[in-house]
Order: C-alpha cells, then structure tokens, then sequence
C-alpha cells in the first residue's frame, strides 16, 4: 500500500485542504487506490487497464466535485458512491456486464466471509473461490453488489445505505435476500 | 482461483498512480466545480418539491370541492345506485392530477440530499399528508372552487365544473327534477315560472307546495324542484307538477321566512303522490332552516 503522508488528518481535513491546495488530493488517492482498485474488481471489472481507467476517473470525478461533498456523510461513503457510480456507467458506455467474479481472498478471509454469509454449516461443498465466484455472477447485480460491499468491503448498514442510496431498512431487507440466493445457489449443482 | 479469461495483470493499480492521477487534472486544467453549482443541484428538488405541493394542494381543494359538493344530500333523488352516483359525480380529472402530484412529491423527496434514507412508505404518507393538508387549507380559503370553476372547463372532453354537473343532473323533468331561476311567482307560489339551467322557461303548477317549499320560492333566487312533469319541450310544452322546493346552494342553507297563515302539509294531488320517497323528501325539507 503506498505510504500515507498525512495520516493523523482525517479524509474531511484533506478534502478541505485538497480545494486550496490540489496537491493534497493525491494523498485521498494514496488512501483509496487499493480499497477502491478491489472494490472496482469486485463489481465485475476484470482488465487491469480498465480498472485503472475507472478508477483515475473515479478520482477525477472526486476531484471535480469537491465543493458537493456533503459533511454528513463519512468521506468513504462518499467515494465509494462515485466508484459505483463509475463503474456501472462503465458497464453502460461499453454495453457490457460484468465480466464474471474474481474471488482473490485469502482462506481465512474467505473462511470469514463464509461465516458472516452463513453458509458453512448448510452448504454440503466446501466453499472455495471458484464456487463462490460462479454463484456471484448468477446473482442479480442489485444483491451483489450488496453483498460486495456488505462482506467482502465490510461496510456498516448506514454506509452502504448511503453508498447505493437505499433506505436503511431496505438494505437489511436487501442482504437477507441476497444471502438467501446465494446460499440457494451455493446448495445446488453449479 | 477462477481461470482468468482476460490475461489479467496485477489488481494494484501503478505505484505512481496518485502522481499519474495529479498529472491528469493538471494536463485536462480540471477544477473542482463551483459552490453554487451543488447548490443548485441540491435545492431544485426542494423548489420543484415546493411547485408539487402547491399544485397537488391546488387539485385536493378541487376535488374536496367536488366531493362536498357532488350532491349527497339529493343522491336518492339523481341517481339509482351509489355506483352510478360515484361513477358521473366523482372528480376523477382532479384524482388523477392529485396521484400524479404525489408521485411528483415522492420523487422529488427521494432526490433531495438525504431523501433516499426514507421508505417509499414514509414517503407515500409524507406526501399524502403534505398535499391533503395544503388541500385543506386551500379548500377552506375557497381555493377550491376557484380551480373547479377557472381550470376545471380546460378538462371539458372530460368532466366540466361541479356547477355544470349539477345543473345537468337537475335538468332532467323526465326523472321529475328542475332546477333554475324563479322568474315570477304568483298567487304566493301556487304558479310560478322557473328558467332552468339550459335555458328553458317552464310554467310550474304550485298548488301541492308545503309552506316550506313556498317560503323557498318567494325568497331564494335559484332553486330545485321535485315534481311530476305535464308536457314537456319536446311535446310542444313546458309544464310541471312541483311537489317540494329546495334551495340551489347546499353549503350554507339561509334562513328562510315561513309565511304567517299557510297550509304546512297540503293534502297531496294525484301527481304529487306518485313522487318518492316521500318521507326522504319531507326529512330532507326539515334539513333546511326556516324561520316563523
């Protein structure tokens, strides 16, 4: 991860900071380009060049609008929001779907998330990347992204609320479908 | 680790790529937009939330208007069944434009800063109540009547003003129903002549009237009229049996003066007994105030 220069100052201060004086912006691109470069893969985005096509548009987009970032909402939200954004106007100028799920966690990570997504005990196959991947990318877009961002960026409810622009309830609502998919998808042959 | 059909290279994106990232906004002279921009952004959805609210406000006054004034009292009298009365009394041009306010409202809720945190149903009841309460007021300040009476006629292929609708529904002597200006009384209400709303002149027999229903014929200008009709327009006359007389206006009934010396329940003639239902009448007579 590339090394922070501020890092006792809060995403706010230097967004505050980065209006005066653009060369604070590159530390808010130092802090995300990894969180966001994963998370841009994660939705569906496999080339290494496109990857990094949305994610210097994400940044540019952030820095474009600034002046609109709203103080109640954490930064992170906020850029996350953009990334999505991104990457689904992404999808849409090349007419494209995702191009399929690249699970790259490691096993224990991976042992984590099939825990929080509650499938260990019911799921007869052990849940590896592959099996993972593939039910993914038969999920509806809305419950995966969902679930991206709920068990693989480990965002809070009111987070993601704020990210994809879903009442709180709705969210909850939302994951609980989404598991239940998945863990249909992941009990039955693939 | 699934197959990786694009050749990819490493997910991490260039170790320069923050300077990369700096030089691009540099290179494409890209600024942060300005302040009033968001501002922008962020308060049209409150002005147009605000332009929905008065419009919505605008078309419930019109239709509370409508409703209040569709003739419930009368409804035994115009029509065979409460679904033929909804169905022609209903104010369905004002209905539609008041759904269609709402969903205005809800959207623009939803795109106001925070306005995705909310249920669509808190949206629904929040723009429900925002607009029915406008209405209200709208309806109590006469608002209401206005838009019935000045934006109604624009919807004419579709429905014309309450008025209208009234008089139409009381021009039928076929269901023994007038309604019109009392252009002369005679003999204190045993004959008189009625214009009604289409324009013709009737010649109405009085003699059966209750003291009541004359005291409405010598003292209010536009009235309705339950009786039988003789002859009518197309038969070559314009003749009617009157049994009971109300006032036009339901609202506000006046106080009508009841004559000193009169017959207050004349024994009914031929015609008059076959009018019904008789005690409804007589009930919805009592309804209005009159004064010795």
């Amino acid at each position: 991860m590339p090394e922070s220069f501020l890092p006792e100052i809060t995403d706010e201060d230097i967004v505050a900071r980065a209006l005066e004086q653009k060369e604070a912006f590159g530390e808010l691109v130092r802090r995300y380009q990894e969180k966001l470069s994963r998370y841009i893969r994660r939705l569906g985005v496999f080339r290494s060049e496109d990857v990094e096509d949305v994610l210097q548009n994400v940044f540019l987009s952030v820095y474009r609008n600034l002046n609109g970032f709203d103080r109640s909402l954490r930064f992170s939200s906020w850029i996350y929001r953009i990334t999505h954004n991104e990457v689904m106007s992404f999808f849409r100028s090349r007419q494209a779907r995702p191009e399929g799920y690249v699970i790259d966690e490691s096993e224990e990570r991976l042992t984590e998330i099939q825990s929080s997504l509650s499938v260990e005990r019911e799921v007869e196959h052990v849940l590896n990347r592959d099996l993972l991947a593939a039910a993914l990318a038969k999920l509806d877009p809305k419950y995966r992204d969902i679930l991206v961002l709920r068990f693989f960026e480990e965002r809070e409810y009111a987070e993601i609320s704020d990210i994809l622009k879903l009442p709180i309830g709705t969210v909850g609502t939302q994951i609980n479908r989404a598991k239940k998919r998945l863990h249909d998808l992941l009990s039955s042959p693939l | 680790m699934q197959t990786d059909p694009h050749n990819m290279s490493s997910p991490r994106p260039s170790d320069n790529f923050a300077e990369k990232v700096l030089e691009r906004i540099q290179e494409e002279r890209v600024v942060p937009r300005p302040r009033w921009q968001f501002f922008v952004r962020e308060n049209l959805p409150w002005v147009l939330l605000l332009a929905c609210l008065v419009i919505g406000a605008a078309a419930a006054a019109a239709m509370m208007f409508a409703f209040a004034n569709a003739g419930w009292k009368f409804r035994v009298l115009t029509h065979d069944s409460w679904l033929s009365f909804l169905i022609e009394t209903a104010p369905f041009v004002w209905i539609l434009i008041f759904i269609a306010v709402v969903a205005a409202v809800i959207e623009n809720i939803r795109h106001t800063k925070t306005g995705y945190r909310y249920p669509f149903s808190t949206l629904l009841v929040l723009g429900l109540l925002g607009t029915l309460v406008g209405g209200a007021l709208f309806y109590a300040a006469g608002i209401g009547k206005r838009v019935d009476e000045e934006i109604g006629p624009r919807f004419h292929l579709v429905r014309r003003t309450v008025a209208f609708q009234q008089q139409h529904l009381w021009t039928n002597p076929v269901r023994g129903l007038l309604a019109g200006e009392v252009v002369a009384v005679e003999d204190g209400g045993a004959r008189f002549r009625l214009r009604t709303f289409d324009g013709t002149e009737w010649m109405v027999n009085g003699e059966d009237l209750n003291a009541q229903s004359r005291a409405v014929l010598t003292h209010v200008r536009f009235v309705r009229v339950v009786g039988v009709p003789l002859s009518t327009p197309d038969a070559g006359g314009a003749t009617f049996q009157s049994c009971f007389v109300f006032p036009w206006e339901l609202i506000e009934p006046m106080r009508i003066p009841l004559p000193s010396a009169t017959n207050s329940d004349p024994l009914r003639t031929t015609e008059c007994e076959g009018v019904r239902p008789y005690a409804f009448l007589k009930k919805l007579q009592s309804e209005f105030r009159y004064e010795e």
